[in-house]
């Protein structure tokens, strides 16, 4: 994926996706042509969910990647105005595919509570590799770190920013930034549950 | 140890000050499993988010590679699913901020009006859905958006004062620029990025000092239509000749 970022000579509030921010603008406003333009835009959302499914070793069935997939979608359309083009629109919408995915499993464990219940036990799921689950959970918790530590720590880990550059974004020192990073570091691991420590075993 | 201590024995092991591997931290490892656990943790926490950071990558990767197939039928399949959710989600947000909360509950004139002008804009909005779902079954297929051809520098170059790249579209509004001193496409330390570039060249401004970036670099151009979507992407590898 691109870098999102203008790096040099950009202020803080600058929205290197203007255009995105735009026809998310528009689209929310229902204006003619916009929903058109957005849904050529993310008619790869299923796709989206398949590939987070198939690469995190998590069988759904087509009806499940559906709904997970219309479910995204609402819960995008519904925060739409909240879009600031800080990331291209498809990289913005991969956070609802994320979340979703993990409701989606979380339904499918009740689900399978249930009719164990009733009938003989099914086999257990047991995503392999990077675990969609782990990493959206770490995610979660990067956003509840104050900011603007879930920023620095989404720039540099995720996007590979060096912490210069963070801080001039930012409006302050790299070294500033850095420590930052290391201290949330430390604060994600306070936060992070046991499953979490279970699942990267 | 001090708390202030730990916290700066654990940030000169995070800034490279200090090597894990080093006989004083092992020594201190040794001495204080409880902090050893904790640098394990840390690495771990950054070994995940690492790996998130290309899975989420390879899933855009794939989902942008999927506009390929628009055509296909599970393109259109997908197409729809889309804007069904979209009809779905306009629909419903329209019931939830034009019926109001005391026209469901008293019936009154005020609650009946509220439901006949709710009921005449879920009715116009069925109308208009449907219009634009029949609208959407007959647009023409999408064109071929175009392929970005050469980029240089590749290869082995003289300097990294200027990068080139050619495109046959007619379509392309805007370019991104991304470099990176690399070890491999895509990997590594970023060393510039700019968006919005309307020309096919792009010369580093000097704030980043190409002089000083590593002999090797990897960049990428990213080629954008008006309306923000990807028409292509390319990637080239070269190393700075020997200086």
């Amino acid at each position: 994926m691109r870098r999102l970022l203008r790096l040099m000579g950009g202020d803080a509030s600058e929205t290197p996706f203007e255009q995105d921010v735009q026809l998310a603008r528009d689209a929310a406003a229902q204006k003619p042509g916009a929903i058109d333009k957005l849904t050529d835009r993310l008619a790869c959302v299923p796709t989206m969910i398949r590939a987070i499914a198939r690469r995190s070793s998590i069988s759904f069935h087509a009806g499940e990647v559906d709904d997970m997939a219309q479910n995204t979608l609402i819960a995008v359309w519904q925060r739409l105005d909240s879009f600031e083009g800080r990331a291209p629109l498809e990289q913005w919408v991969l956070g609802f595919a994320r979340f979703e995915i993990r409701n989606g499993l979380r339904r499918r464990d009740r689900d399978r509570r249930l009719q164990t219940e009733e009938v003989t036990e099914a086999p257990q799921e047991q995503p392999s590799g990077m675990s969609s689950d782990a990493y959206v959970l770490l995610l979660e918790k990067v956003e509840e770190l104050t900011p603007p530590a879930p920023e620095i720590v989404r720039l540099y880990a995720l996007d590979g920013v060096k912490f210069d550059v963070i801080g001039r974004r930012l409006g302050m020192p790299g070294n500033t930034a850095k420590t930052i990073y290391h201290r949330s570091l430390s604060r994600l691991r306070a936060k992070l549950p046991a499953d979490f420590w279970e699942e990267l075993a | 140890m001090s708390l202030d201590e730990r916290e700066q024995f654990l940030q000169d092991l995070m800034d490279g000050r200090l090597d894990a591997h080093s006989d004083e931290a092992q020594a201190r490892f040794e001495k204080d499993h409880e902090l050893a656990r904790e640098w394990r943790e840390l690495v771990q926490i950054t070994q995940s988010l690492s790996a998130g950071r290309q899975f989420e990558r390879d899933v855009l990767a794939e989902a942008l590679a999927s506009r390929a197939a628009a055509d296909s039928a599970s393109g259109k399949r997908d197409r729809e699913l889309v804007a069904e959710a979209f009809t779905k989600a306009a629909r419903s947000a329209l019931g939830a901020s034009e019926v109001p909360r005391a026209g469901r509950n008293a019936g009154g004139v005020r609650g009946r009006r509220a439901w006949l002008a709710s009921s005449a804009a879920a009715a116009c909005l069925v109308v208009l859905a449907a219009s634009w779902a029949l609208g959407a079954f007959d647009r023409p297929p999408p064109e071929d958006l175009g392929a970005l051809g050469e980029l240089s520098p590749s290869g082995v170059a003289e300097s990294f004062e200027l990068f080139r790249w050619t495109i046959d579209s007619s379509a392309t509004a805007s370019f991104t620029i991304e470099v990176r001193a690399t070890v491999a496409v895509g990997e590594g330390e970023v060393l510039a990025v700019e968006s919005g570039l309307p020309d096919t060249e792009w010369r580093p401004a000097p704030t980043y000092d190409s002089s000083t970036w590593p002999d090797s670099i990897s960049w990428s151009v990213t080629a954008y239509d008006a309306t923000g979507g990807m028409i292509d992407t390319d990637a080239a590898v070269c190393r700075r000749r020997g200086r």
